[in-house]
């Protein structure tokens, strides 16, 4: 089909006829000015996609699993490679921080990473570092880890130094207090990028606190943290119960267990449900945008927003195909107009954002200032289009193809690197999923046809959607209003 | 510069999710590898074919049959070094149009590898060299060895000027969305073009001016094609799951009948040389940051190794000389780096700091300076040097596990061709990693003293504007 297509498109332009009616996902190739088309073709056989080889599968691993005496439990997947890759997750993470605390899991992760009792301030470094790797932590909204790579001959001695910062931190309040002043210079930081800016105001405002509150924290609230407060939340969020071991590399579980079971035995018990349920704050009124002003600015960092449904609800693999064809893939809806047919842009995304708690359908995009309000008036008709298939655009099976191909590569990219591997399998067991999930993945992607992912378009609310913009207010405001929006400009404390 | 923003980056900069500040990290993936430690007794190495095809595309063949995946890279050996005149960002212009579409494959490309579900689909360009690569399921290896030789033989078929108005404005909101709307982008740039002034073979910062931009024509791009993406200036890497006869079988298939021609040679031009001084530009952020950049001698150059491990003992980790001392004990400096970027003519070293509120620049310089003469005089201790080395070693053999890496310049592909292109030897890592070995204290000391001293620097101060007041102050309404 495809073949016959683009022969007859090649004659088409040969013949300088206006090009063929509008394709779906490209634009048209417009006429070409050129003549080169007229030439011989010197090989024709070149015409003819080869043909696909016999499939193959990819096989996410199972891990092998255990636990130790504590509760804390322990997953290992083998993979020849030199080095292994370990990680200590906890599930407790930003969504665990109590009101007014924002950016506490962050910053208790991070002075984790300072010192322990054995070896206070740059000795913990120096240990990690003579390893030839560092100490890596993370806080996100669900959960809070601890990982590092090391040579397979240095495994025991990276559990042994895991354990040690997991369970025996220095916590001294003279490193928390230069910490804490170069967290906050780093928040300031952030906050000169346009994208930040935006996105800062854009959860807070889809989401209220503390669900949307900066996993890294306000100015306002870290500025505020004690020592105490860090060595409380580490007492309760990092507790054996609620955590894994996870290991990637040329090692067998009962090595790992043996290491481990020494290595970890002074984790604490600590405390569940530390989590405040979501209630987010009443919706803006439609057709309101949300204004950050930076005078001068070249560009505008667009975003727009609903919240969905939370990772865990069913139809997730719905909603993933449903964002990844809209403006996942590069040939995405939004992408395409955006940047290939309109040249507003580098380039737009849409992302499926899914927590424990919450989900959100997530556009962003940088657009050239003077395209501010045609850029997002076309993201708003690409919206309206995916959800209504009488409008002239139906989601298409090919399209639907495109994005369910990425979406079980990407898993199968993962399998190339052992990091990866390891936080795969820890989304799986934070969110509470079968780990075989990702051998399910590719059929339940393929359960789903246009009709329903059409049906999960009309979930969204075009003219209810959060709309953030950070750009020039002098520029942008009156096309913006001429869109038929209300232009508020966004209070500081969206973007503390 | 890359054709299409990686989401990754963007989810970093618009989703908290995963965001956060950190200290001191090097943007750049170290390259260089290493050694030491009983734990590595032999230095690794990547196993390896290498053939050349009668009309001079090189290929390189790494088999690794344990997923069923297999990545494709192609270096073409053309970068801004080969741009004429007023055509600065030419080369990543020229990129942009690789994705528009070939004679007998049409304008679907992006359609067609996406259908397949390859993955690290992109286009780069640096320097000296201009890469493209894509990781595809094995069974679909052949549409790819199709998609790039139609490319390389018959782009020009279908390329027009329509397309090349398009991507020549996604290349200018690239320079925006990088550089001029970017916090300390604007300093960058500033950097880069008193390092390499008007008249050096790098000038442009890769991207380009956007008056060079708008000045290319439909003729540039048809000469520019010509003129250097032949198949003997192009070097084809496959790394991953495939049969050696049949992939040789493919590649002579596709790539065998495309003809070469002569490329253009590069022009010996006398580079200008860097201007030296001090340069402060103004940007709209709340911290000031200091940076100086130096011109290093080139990609694995005697000294280049060194430079890396100097630059690794300054600064990566927490345990480095300017962590410990800007950040921890005097407390001046909320973030700073060192980092090179290899290149043939010229590496560029910049090490960095951003200021910690209420520190000056002064204070920043004070210190920075005051590291690198301690570091130039006393040099490494042998545990701050094995540590350096140790990382460079680790952070290599983790790129390792991939066929290909996020810029095609790391992973297995992206390292073979990274040899290939600047050592004419794709198995070179062994003798890298010597290299790093045998690196000595008085090394590090003497390539501080004579590569990196404060006389053959360009300093970039950034200082914070002015704010013109909030803008809540003006009434969002205008009452009559």
């Amino acid at each position: 089909m495809k073949r016959l297509a683009l022969s007859t498109l090649i004659l088409t332009l040969a013949c300088g006829t206006p090009p063929a009616p509008k394709a779906q996902a490209l634009p048209p190739p417009k006429p070409s000015a050129s003549t080169a088309q007229t030439t011989p073709d010197p090989e024709p056989w070149r015409k003819e996609r080869p043909p696909a080889g016999p499939s193959s599968d990819l096989h996410f691993p199972l891990p092998e699993q255990g636990k130790l005496t504590n509760g804390l439990g322990l997953m290992v997947v083998r993979k020849a490679v030199p080095v292994a890759s370990l990680s200590l997750v906890f599930r407790h993470g930003a969504a665990a921080c109590p009101p007014g605390k924002s950016g506490l899991a962050a910053l208790t992760a991070r002075m984790l990473t300072e010192g322990t009792r054995k070896h206070p301030g740059v000795k913990l470094a120096e240990q990690v570092e003579q390893l030839g790797t560092t100490l890596d932590e993370d806080a996100g909204r669900d959960s809070s880890s601890l990982s590092l790579s090391a040579l397979t001959a240095d495994l025991p001695r990276a559990l042994e130094l895991l354990g040690e910062v997991a369970t025996e931190p220095a916590f001294s309040p003279s490193d928390f207090e230069r910490v804490q002043k170069e967290w906050l210079d780093n928040l300031r930081a952030e906050r000169q990028a346009p994208e930040r800016l935006g996105s800062l105001a854009m959860l807070r405002v889809l989401l209220g606190a503390p669900h949307g509150s900066p996993v890294d924290g306000s100015l306002t609230d870290v500025a505020k943290l004690t020592i105490k407060d860090i060595v409380d939340f580490q007492r309760k969020a990092y507790g054996a119960k609620d955590a894994t071991l996870i290991v990637v590399g040329d090692v067998d579980l009962a090595t790992v267990q043996k290491n481990a079971e020494l290595a970890f035995k002074k984790l604490g018990t600590g405390q569940s449900g530390l989590e405040a349920p979501l209630s987010p704050p009443a919706p803006p009124p439609a057709k309101q945008i949300l204004l950050v002003d930076r005078p001068g600015a070249v560009q505008s960092a667009l975003m727009l927003a609903q919240q969905l449904p939370k990772r865990s609800a069913p139809g997730y693999e719905a909603r993933e195909l449903l964002t990844t064809l809209f403006g996942g893939l590069f040939t995405s809806r939004l992408n395409m107009n955006l940047r290939e047919e309109h040249a507003y842009t580098y380039g737009a995304h849409a992302q499926n954002l899914a927590t424990e708690h919450w989900g959100a359908f997530y556009i962003a995009s940088s657009v050239r200032t003077d395209v501010t309000a045609d850029a997002l008036k076309e993201a708003l008709k690409e919206l309206r289009l995916l959800k209504d298939p009488a409008l002239g655009k139906p989601l298409k099976a090919d399209e639907l193809a495109r994005a369910r191909a990425d979406l079980v590569q990407s898993v199968g990219a993962r399998l190339e690197y052992g990091a990866r591997i390891g936080s795969s399998l820890a989304d799986l067991w934070l969110h509470g999923l079968p780990l075989d999930y990702y051998q399910k993945y590719p059929s339940l992607l393929g359960a789903e046809t246009p009709d329903s992912l059409t049906k999960v378009a009309a979930s969204l609310d075009v003219d209810h959607l959060v709309v953030v913009v950070v750009g020039d207010r002098a520029v942008v405001e009156a096309p913006l209003k001429a869109l038929g929006y209300q232009v508020v400009i966004a209070p500081a404390e969206l973007t503390d | 510069m890359t054709r299409f923003p990686l989401l990754a980056a963007v989810a970093l900069a618009t989703l908290p999710l995963q965001a956060k500040p950190k200290p001191a990290e090097s943007p750049r993936p170290p390259l260089a590898p290493v050694p030491a430690a009983a734990a590595v007794s032999k230095r690794p190495e990547i196993a390896f074919e290498k053939l050349t095809l009668p009309n001079g595309l090189g290929v390189i063949l790494q088999r690794d049959p344990s997923l069923p995946l297999v990545a494709v890279n192609i270096w073409y050996h053309v970068g801004p070094r080969n741009e004429a005149p007023g055509r600065s960002g030419f080369a990543h212009l020229f990129e942009h149009l690789m994705f528009s579409g070939s004679r007998h494959v049409g304008r679907d490309f992006d359609v067609l590898l996406e259908s397949v579900g390859a993955t690290n689909v992109n286009g780069t360009t640096s320097y000296d060299r201009t890469n493209y690569f894509e990781t595809v399921p094995r069974e679909q290896l052949d549409l790819v060895l199709w998609i790039e030789s139609d490319r390389m033989g018959f782009l020009l078929d279908v390329l027009d000027q329509g397309l090349l108005d398009v991507q020549r404005d996604v290349v200018k909101n690239e320079r925006r969305q990088s550089y001029e709307n970017a916090p300390y982008g604007p300093s960058y740039l500033a950097l880069l073009d008193n390092l390499f002034p008007p008249g050096h073979p790098y000038n442009g910062a890769v991207i380009g001016s956007m008056a060079d931009l708008s000045a290319a024509t439909l003729d540039d791009v048809k000469g520019f094609f010509r003129d250097y993406y032949t198949p003997s200036n192009a070097t084809l890497a496959i790394a991953g799951d495939f049969e050696p006869a049949a992939v040789k079988a493919s590649i002579q298939k596709y790539f065998g009948t495309l003809p070469d021609r002569p490329k253009k040679p590069t022009p010996e031009v006398k580079v200008p040389p860097a201007r030296f001084g001090r340069y402060v530009v103004e940007e709209p952020v709340e911290l000031a940051e200091v940076t100086y950049g130096y011109r290093t001698p080139p990609a694995y150059s005697a000294d280049d190794p060194i430079v890396d491990v100097a630059m690794a003992v300054l600064a990566g980790g927490k345990a480095t000389r300017l962590y410990q001392t800007l950040i921890v004990d005097k407390k001046l400096a909320s973030e700073v780096s060192a980092n090179q970027d290899s290149n043939q003519l010229s590496g560029i070293v910049t090490v960095g700091a951003t200021a910690a509120t209420g520190k000056t620049v002064a204070e920043l310089e004070t210190a920075l300076d005051a590291a690198l003469a301690k570091l130039e005089k006393e040099g490494p201790t042998p545990v701050e040097l094995e540590r350096a080395k140790r990382s460079i070693l680790l952070s290599t053999l983790k790129s390792l596990e991939l066929l290909n890496g996020p810029g095609g310049e790391t992973g297995r592909a992206g390292l073979l061709q990274r040899f290939a292109h600047y050592t004419g030897d794709p198995g070179y890592l062994p003798k890298w990693v010597e290299q790093i070995e045998k690196v000595t204290p008085a090394d590090v000391q003497r390539v501080l003293r004579e590569q990196l001293g404060a006389a053959k620097r360009v300093t970039v101060v950034t200082q914070p504007k002015p704010k013109p007041g909030p803008a809540a102050a003006t009434p969002p309404e205008k009452k009559p």
